[in-house]
């Protein structure tokens, strides 16, 4: 028979945590997640998938669907909701790839560098998510603006739109929030 | 961190951020000595800062790439699925993985076949009931040129399977290429495909996802169609009873036809768009375009925007090579009924394609035979057909004001030819014409009844009108800009938007010439020319062009125009 055959693109997710986060994130989870998949086996040379891309498809393929249609009205919260969703989807991958690299499975794939980051790529992924989730705890809205500008992909207008915030003070969380998010990353790859 | 602290801390950070850096040294050592804590924390924030890596930029971006660069391979040469051995994987589909394989509990050891493996998403439960429901039909798919399914089932971590006959060949395209094979062979294997295609349309399955990938050639030259109807199997946006075939899964949007990429009806002639894709790109060598887009509503916007040129305008000396003829030879070869065949069979309008597959496959016959096709390219009167039922009353305005200007000119015309010196049309004239034109709408309206014949009567009118206009013999500038601009509002309807241009950028040139001050002849040309660049969705110049004519227009306190255009505005979200 075949060889464990543990998916690692699907992420088992435990049930609690559907219950936890509703009915709706559980519908932009399987179609965040149907999307990703089903774009990124694509065969594209040259071209890199956007988040929003995915984020935008996502809003549309929903609309078709009854059970969003309460989602749908109020897009602020799609998108929150969505980039919840695709931080989810992009950690939990990381994590299981790098689980995988130090178990020293023969499956190696050069990865573009990101940045000069002394940790690994998806280490470091699953570090932020680490920091951020404590960055939740100290100041929600600051938390919220990341996830929305770097998970989602949200420019600093849209990020402002969706929060009911001024650009001015989104730029300035985000900027603060990167400093901080990289600090604490650096300090638990210390560890 | 207490939440005053922090906001404290924000701050400073943001202070020290926005100053050049030579000041923040002394700056931090004065803060230090009020309030070392926070000294501390901005410190080694702006030291964090200082080397920010780029993965705050694209950092979901490159994760995404990432994961798109590992295909987890869980399954290993020598595993053992249900009866099924697996050999060698030999590909890696949009929905998992594809490994041939054989059975060794079967007196036929020799048979092979391939075993796709699904991907399991969180919705296996009904994955798997749209493949009970799926499985029946196909199975009795029972034809040469089509690869069966012979078994489906779960393996032990419940990934859904599908095992199909495995074909030993090669892609279709590839295949013609290395053999040189010349156009007629090409049509030979393709209307082998059109039957295959047929054969199962009447079986009432839809292939969906028809492309050279998907065709195979064997080493015996038959070619055999992979992958019948499984498209919808794994299409996450249908339940096992869906009656009406709404797309949405996964698609090749280079060979998907619009329906498939506006999530419309998927029907059989879906199938036909793309088996005309893979025609135009059998006979030239090149697709009819590329798309690059990501999001579906993205490719279609591209898909319209694309300018399909004749296949035998796009071709090229290595692919005339490849087809055993010189590049004329085969521009020869492909212009008039190949290209027709071609813009047949990928039309938009799904009525508008080839009636079935085994239409296409007789087409490809008739052509081989040497007999006339039934493709039929479309033609102007037909356009101008399908206007006319669109908009009736629109259409037959703007006719009559061509009927009347056309008439008004060879009055003037036989008029200036008696008595050139005194007949010099006097703009009181032009105004009388233009009350004359009120009623003749009337006239004309009346006077047609039979749709046929108000397309024959206007399509003749069109043409003389836009002869008329290429001469450039009309000498009085009112009548003539009234036949620009209305020609071009015609071409505007009819989606001629190059003609139109042309009619109306002069139609503007000469009613501006006409008058010195503001005026509503100007105004309305100016609306003329808006509406077509909303058309062309050249949206800052419409701007231009519109708020010039509204400033006209209510300068002179002209009404009429001036709303119609604030509705175009509205239509295209500009105001």
């Amino acid at each position: 028979m075949a060889r464990n055959p543990t998916d690692p693109d699907t992420p088992r997710v435990p049930p609690s945590f559907f219950e936890e986060e509703g009915q709706d994130f559980v519908l932009v989870y399987e179609e965040l997640k149907n999307l990703a998949g089903f774009f990124l086996r694509r065969e594209r040379s040259g071209h890199t998938l956007q988040p929003t891309a995915l984020v935008h498809e996502a809003f549309l393929r929903l609309s078709d669907r009854e059970e969003a249609d309460s989602l749908l009205q109020d897009r602020s919260r799609f998108l929150g909701l969505s980039s919840r969703v695709m931080r989810h989807i992009l950690v939990d991958y990381a994590r299981r790839r790098g689980a995988k690299k130090r178990g020293g499975d023969k499956v190696h794939v050069a990865l573009n560098d990101f940045g000069e980051v002394p940790l690994e790529s998806e280490d470091y992924l699953v570090a932020l998510d680490e920091a951020l989730t404590r960055l939740t705890r100290i100041d929600e809205r600051q938390a919220k603006v990341v996830e929305l500008r770097f998970f989602a992909g949200l420019s600093i207008q849209e990020t402002a739109e969706v929060l009911g915030l001024s650009t001015a003070t989104v730029e300035r969380d985000w900027a603060f929030s990167k400093a901080w998010l990289h600090r604490e990353v650096q300090r638990i790859g210390d560890q | 961190m207490d939440e005053q602290r922090w906001q404290r801390v924000k701050d400073y950070f943001e202070q020290a951020r926005l100053m050049p850096p030579l000041e923040r040294t002394p700056w931090l050592e004065k803060l230090a000595a009020m309030d070392p804590s926070s000294a501390e924390e901005v410190q080694t924030l702006l030291l964090a800062c200082a080397d920010i890596p780029d993965v705050y930029e694209d950092g979901a971006e490159q994760a995404l790439a990432a994961f798109q660069k590992v295909e987890p391979d869980f399954f290993q040469t020598g595993d053992q699925v249900g009866p099924y051995i697996l050999e060698e994987r030999v590909g890696t589909g949009g929905m998992g993985s594809v490994w041939r394989c054989r059975r060794d509990d079967h007196l036929d050891v020799d048979r092979r076949y391939a075993i796709k493996f699904v991907r399991r998403g969180l919705d296996t439960a009904s994955v798997l009931k749209r493949f009970a429901a799926e499985y029946s039909t196909l199975r009795t798919l029972d034809h040469p040129n089509i690869a069966r399914l012979v078994d489906g089932g779960l393996t032990h971590e419940d990934q859904p399977y599908l095992v199909m006959d495995f074909v030993d060949g090669e892609r279709f395209n590839v295949w013609c290429d290395a053999r040189r094979l010349r156009i007629e062979e090409r049509l030979a294997l393709f209307r082998v495909v059109c039957d295959a295609v047929h054969f199962a349309h009447k079986g009432l399955v839809v292939h969906r996802d028809l492309k050279p990938e998907n065709i195979l050639v064997t080493g015996d030259g038959v070619p055999v169609l992979l992958d019948f109807g499984i498209a919808k199997m794994l299409d996450p946006n249908l339940g096992p009873a869906t009656a009406t075939q709404v797309s949405g899964g996964p698609l090749t949007p280079q060979y998907a036809s619009p329906e498939q990429l506006i999530g419309g009806n998927v029907s059989t002639a879906s199938d036909l768009y793309s088996l005309g894709v893979i025609f135009y790109e059998m006979i030239c060598g090149t697709p009819p375009y590329r798309l690059q887009s990501i999001a579906r509503d993205a490719l279609w916007n591209e898909l319209q925007g694309s300018h399909v040129v004749r296949p035998s305008q796009s071709v090229t000396e290595p692919t005339a090579a490849l087809r055993g003829q010189r590049l004329d030879g085969l521009r020869r070869t492909l212009r008039g009924d190949l290209d027709t065949m071609a813009a047949m069979a990928m039309r938009f309008d799904p009525v508008r394609r080839y009636d079935s597959a085994g239409q296409m496959a007789e087409d490809v016959g008739h052509y081989l035979a040497g007999q006339p096709v039934l493709a039929q390219p479309d033609t102007f009167s037909y356009r101008l057909g399908k206007l006319v039922t669109r908009n009736k009353s629109v259409v037959m305005t703007l006719v009559a004001l061509l009927l009347v200007t056309v008439y008004a000119f060879f009055e003037i015309s036989a008029q200036e030819e008696i008595a050139k010196e005194e007949a010099k049309f006097a703009k009181g004239e032009a105004e009388s014409l233009h009350r004359v034109v009120d009623v003749m709408i009337g006239l004309f309206e009346s006077e047609i009844q039979h749709p046929d014949r108000s397309i024959l009567l206007a399509d003749e009118i069109v043409r003389r009108g836009w002869i008329l206009l290429q001469e450039d013999s009309i000498e009085d500038p009112l009548v003539k800009s009234t036949l620009q601009l209305a020609l071009g509002r015609v071409f505007t309807s009819l989606g001629d938007l190059d003609k139109a241009a042309s009619a109306l950028e002069s139609g503007v040139a000469s009613r501006r010439s006409l008058y010195d001050a503001p005026h509503a002849e100007i105004a309305e040309a100016l609306a003329a020319l808006g509406g077509l660049r909303l058309e062309e969705g050249r949206l800052e110049e419409a701007e231009a062009v519109l708020r010039d004519h509204r400033h006209v227009g209510i300068y002179l306190g002209l009404g009429c125009a001036r709303r119609r255009h604030v509705g175009a505005f509205a239509r295209h979200g500009l105001d």
